[in-house]
């Protein structure tokens, strides 16, 4: 168990420093319990250490920022996806396969639904990624703050789609009121995020391609979802008391510039990766020279 | 100006030439302090004297002893020398007249 422990706090450490106090610890014969009680004096150290850096405020401040438009736009698209499901799976019917209309709504709808999963899962795997370039020694707090903003960053709101009574059918069912969402933030979002940190601290940086690649992805992805974002921002977070603002208001805000920043700031997590590896990748060079 | 264990620090690599590393360093400020030396203050020092340019780290090559995993390696710079030297004459002009006697 100790060894296990010891195992965990050296992973709070980069990979470097990692195997090189890993490798001291070897050539000392450190007994464990020592060994542990180092570990965990270094481990303290860093992260007090970590946390004076004004970077490590950044990434955390913008990862909660990001945490909430992720929050309320996977809650979004996973309730239109609910009422969808309900259609086209709780209600099937030949019928939909025989009419023209109905085979392009069908072709439309899946589209759509794969556009916003692949969406969501590359914005999630940029966020990770940039938590772990910007403050390396952080990236765990952080992760904890996105995770919670994801999870309650709609707390005491709900989607036009959920308060609809037209809708009611749907929602009355809980895996469609709230397993839909929960799935949303999990795969789409928790587990892209994961990914991007354990990748990020097996390899301690993005290559220049790589990071390259998924810029383009998150641009492209995000062009493609075009307005989506913005319908999630306006319509996506209502407040659940009586006083709501009239459809109308809602169409207004809708038009408005502000509500373009969305997808702009979907896109700065990769392009603030790219650019990062970017001049890791110069300055290895310039080094090696 | 230096910290007392920054000093320490620069001493130790400095002696130790081309064998400087994590464990020799520590090694060295044991032998001279005759106190233990923690990972966590040692590790902490190395980066902070880098970041004022006193010290140079690279990773050196792994050995079987150390389990195949590598040595983080020291050199200190003419800047590092430059202060190390500075502290040490500080401190004799503060020790001038003095005779610190042990009971």
């Amino acid at each position: 168990m100790r060894a296990a422990t010891a195992d965990r706090l050296l992973r709070c450490l980069l990979p470097d420093e990692r195997a090189a106090v890993e490798g001291d610890l070897a050539e000392l014969h450190v007994p464990a319990r020592d060994a542990l009680i180092e570990l965990l004096g270094l481990v303290v150290r860093r992260q007090v250490g970590a946390w004076t850096d004004w970077h490590a405020w950044i990434a955390l401040v913008a990862a909660l920022a990001l945490g909430i438009i992720l929050s309320v736009v996977s809650r979004y698209w996973a309730h239109n996806a609910a009422i969808y499901a309900w259609l086209y799976l709780d209600n099937w019917t030949p019928e939909y396969l025989r009419s023209p209309g109905a085979r392009a709504d069908l072709l439309r709808t899946i589209t759509g639904f794969g556009l916003e999963c692949l969406t969501l899962a590359v914005w999630a795997w940029t966020i990770g990624s940039a938590i772990r370039a910007l403050s390396p020694r952080t990236w765990f707090s952080t992760f904890i703050v996105v995770v919670i903003a994801v999870f309650y960053g709609t707390a005491g709101s709900a989607t036009i789609a959920r308060l609809n009574p037209g809708n009611a059918i749907v929602f009355a069912q809980p895996m469609y009121r709230d397993g839909f969402p929960m799935a949303f933030r999990l795969v789409l979002i928790v587990a892209p995020i994961l990914g991007a940190l354990w990748h990020a601290n097996i390899r301690s940086s993005v290559k220049v391609g790589r990071a390259g690649l998924i810029l383009c992805a998150a641009v492209v992805l995000t062009a493609l979802v075009g307005r989506r974002p913005a319908a999630a921002a306006t319509f996506g977070w209502w407040s659940i008391s009586d006083d709501r603002p009239m459809l109308a208001a809602a169409w207004r805000i809708r038009q408005a510039w502000q509500v373009w920043l969305f997808p702009l700031v979907m896109v700065c997590p990769a392009i603030y990766v790219f650019f990062n590896s970017a001049s890791r990748s110069g300055r290895r060079r310039l080094s090696v020279r | 100006m230096l910290g007392e264990f920054e000093y320490l620090l620069l001493s130790a690599a400095a002696r130790l030439g081309e064998g400087a590393y994590g464990v020799s360093i520590r090694q060295e400020i044991e032998r001279a302090t005759q106190r233990k030396c923690s990972i966590g203050a040692l590790y902490t020092t190395l980066d902070r004297l880098e970041k004022k340019g006193l010290i140079q780290t690279w990773m050196g090559a792994p050995t079987p002893e150390r389990g195949g995993r590598p040595k983080r390696m020291v050199r200190v710079t003419g800047k590092g020398s430059r202060e190390a030297a500075a502290f040490y004459r500080t401190v004799v002009r503060a020790s001038d007249g003095l005779s610190w006697q042990t009971d």
